[in-house]
């Protein structure tokens, strides 16, 4: 399985003194712990892309050290919708099964970056994922929604986005540091060979937002939730049900709304 | 112009002890502290991180990088835990002396096992009667044919009760003066006639194990000398200059440690309806810190650099551990003041730096030896 994970630069907080350092974020983190216990024959293989200048190597280097075996920069400085856009000409030069990208997907916190390289891909798209399972081709997905978690049946090529929790990677070691530097981090840049894309990404007027049909429809047989599990109930949750409640018996008695 | 920024992989490196410190040093700092034992096993561990001999070559188990990458790793490890920090730095002072003078075969005899981790080393220089007069020792090894035989005590020997390997400074010939001291090779848990007197019951880095050696009529075969006779005193000044830039390192970590504590507490902590970093007074002593602070890695760094570029680094490396280390007493001591009565505390970690701290104006050269290198320098 290719496995695909797509690295925001999102800081890691945690430092202090003034020989500032950047590493990894908990969020990155999650996604090559994800992305790892995917992978496991031989010709599988998890690669890490990250956009930004060359300063960003360095997380792509901490990445590798922490198992990712290939590691892509891109180099566009650019806003969400027409990032999605060079990522999505990226990737489809790149053999794939799987991308995971991080719940806070990027830089911008924008979270829009997963869902529109989903589209322009034609892949099936799962968010708030906190767990993945693997049975042979196909991936069981664990979906986190509100009060309850779908088990979701995915055949891949799809696009998983992954909630942060706490990871349980083991420590850097000196010796897959080395490993990593030795290894070479393919630089992308889209102006070298993507002339029409140049136009489109620098044309001043954007195309004002429409709704568009949704083009994933067509691939929606990959696609089987076969499991629902209520979380634990608890006090938040309840409040919640509560509220809504209360206001639908309302709303019902003023006859605004009809519930069949 | 100058460039004061880490190399990536220098920052890596200094990623990959952070992360050790966090999991395996924090947790049981406090306990070690109270019980006084070392941590064999966590050794172990740091070894498999392939910490232990980053700036020693490839060829003996070490990792070749630079001695930057070294002094940032004891840096974090002290941030946690200072007494494992000086253990592992001064296991690498012995191996600094080993690598520098030492030949090939005694160099695969014990490097190895130091670098996975799975033994010590220690450096034997101080006596009762030979502190910071280090060139008056008077342990003495005489030639019998093909041996040497040893006799002396040894004492404030930090690791030496948990070490295997010693570097140990006696005398060959003691009408000589400092002049008369050589360098062995001692395995100090199988060779007979050596044993581990008194452990020390110190003020601070409590689970570091300080303490006595004692040779008594110790009879080592003659291949275990290193170098030539007589250049004992050099190369033990040479280790120490190195040693002197770890144990900088050690200060510095120790005063970011404390200074990291303190600055979250002072965020948290609420008197008078506002958190107490809202006080100029304190606020501005954290300013004058942090401040130093900077101005000490600066200083360390630098020294390290003329370390690595095989320049003359002693000035340097003195000066260095005199900023550091002072400035290690006065962080910790400061940090207590600014925290109050949990600063005084345990559970804030803060007291036992503020313990740990003291030691590292004393050893590996006092202050005042520092000032009168320092000085010396100046007038010569």
């Amino acid at each position: 399985m290719k496995i695909i994970i797509y690295l925001n630069q999102m800081p890691n907080n945690t430092e202090e003194n003034s020989f500032k350092k950047m590493s990894l974020s908990m969020g990155n983190r999650v996604l090559i712990e994800e992305a790892l216990s995917l992978k496991c024959e031989i010709n599988d293989s998890v690669t890490a892309v990250l956009v930004g200048d060359k300063k960003f190597q360095i997380l792509l280097r901490e990445a590798m050290a922490r198992g990712c075996d290939q590691a892509v920069l891109v180099e566009e400085p650019i806003k969400t919708y027409p990032l999605s856009f060079v990522i999505s000409v990226l990737l489809k030069k790149i053999k794939f099964d799987v991308i995971l990208t991080g719940y806070r997907t990027l830089d911008e916190n924008t979270s829009y970056i997963g869902s529109q390289i989903a589209e322009r891909l034609q892949l099936l798209q799962v968010s708030f994922v906190n767990q993945i399972e693997k049975d042979g081709n196909v991936l069981l997905v664990h979906r986190q929604i509100t009060d309850k978690t779908q088990v979701i049946r995915i055949t891949p090529p799809c696009m998983l986005t992954v909630l942060d929790k706490k990871v349980c990677n083991g420590v850097l070691s000196v010796n897959d540091i080395n490993k990593a530097s030795e290894k070479e981090i393919l630089f992308w840049n889209i102006h070298d060979n993507e002339k029409m894309i140049d136009s489109f990404l620098y044309k001043r007027e954007w195309p004002k937002l429409r709704v568009v049909e949704k083009t994933t429809k067509n691939i929606l047989s990959n696609y089987e939730i076969i499991n629902c599990i209520s979380n634990e109930e608890n006090d938040e949750v309840k409040l919640v049900n509560e509220a809504v409640d209360a206001i639908i018996y309302r709303l019902q008695e003023r006859s605004l709304i009809r519930i069949r | 112009m100058m460039d004061f920024a880490l190399e990536e992989k220098q920052l890596l490196i200094q990623q990959a002890a952070r992360e050790f410190t966090e999991k395996e040093l924090l947790t049981g700092a406090q306990e070690r502290d109270i019980n006084e034992e070392f941590p064999m096993d966590i050794l172990k561990k740091l070894g498999d991180a392939g910490l232990i001999g980053i700036q020693f070559p490839k060829k003996y188990g070490g990792q070749g990088e630079d001695y930057l990458s070294f002094v940032l790793t004891v840096e974090e490890l002290c941030k946690g835990d200072s007494a494992f920090g000086i253990t592992y730095a001064i296991s690498s002072t012995f191996t600094t002396g080993i690598m520098t003078f030492a030949n090939e075969e005694q160099k695969m005899h014990c490097l190895p096992k130091l670098f996975k981790g799975e033994a010590l080393g220690c450096f034997a220089l101080t006596e009762p009667d030979a502190g910071s007069d280090a060139g008056s020792a008077k342990t003495t090894a005489v030639r019998e044919g093909d041996n040497f035989v040893i006799n002396g005590v040894k004492h404030f020997i930090t690791n030496s009760a948990v070490a295997d390997y010693c570097m140990l400074i006696a005398n060959t010939d003691l009408s000589k003066g400092p002049k008369g001291l050589t360098a062995f090779l001692i395995d100090l848990k199988t060779t007979p006639g050596v044993r581990i007197g008194h452990i020390e019951n110190k003020c601070g880095i409590k689970s570091a194990k300080v303490a006595e050696v004692i040779f008594e009529n110790c009879i080592i075969p003659a291949d275990r000398m290193i170098g030539e006779e007589g250049k004992g005193f050099k190369y033990a000044l040479t280790a120490l200059n190195s040693g002197r830039i770890s144990v900088a390192a050690q200060g510095l970590g120790l005063a970011q440690g404390a200074f990291d504590i303190a600055k979250e507490y002072m965020k948290n902590r609420k008197q008078f309806g506002k958190s107490i970093c809202e006080n100029q007074y304190i606020a501005f002593k954290m300013a004058d810190l942090q401040t130093e602070i900077d101005m000490a890695r600066l200083l360390l760094y630098k020294a390290t650099w003329e370390q690595q570029e095989s320049m003359n680094f002693a000035i340097s490396a003195s000066k260095a551990k005199l900023a550091c280390t002072n400035l290690a007493m006065k962080v910790t001591t400061e940090c207590i003041q600014n925290m109050g009565g949990a600063g005084y505390m345990r559970e804030q970690n803060v007291e036992r730096m503020f313990r740990d701290a003291k030691i590292t104006q004393i050893y590996e050269g006092t202050n005042e030896i520092q000032r009168l290198i320092i000085s010396g320098d100046i007038f010569k």
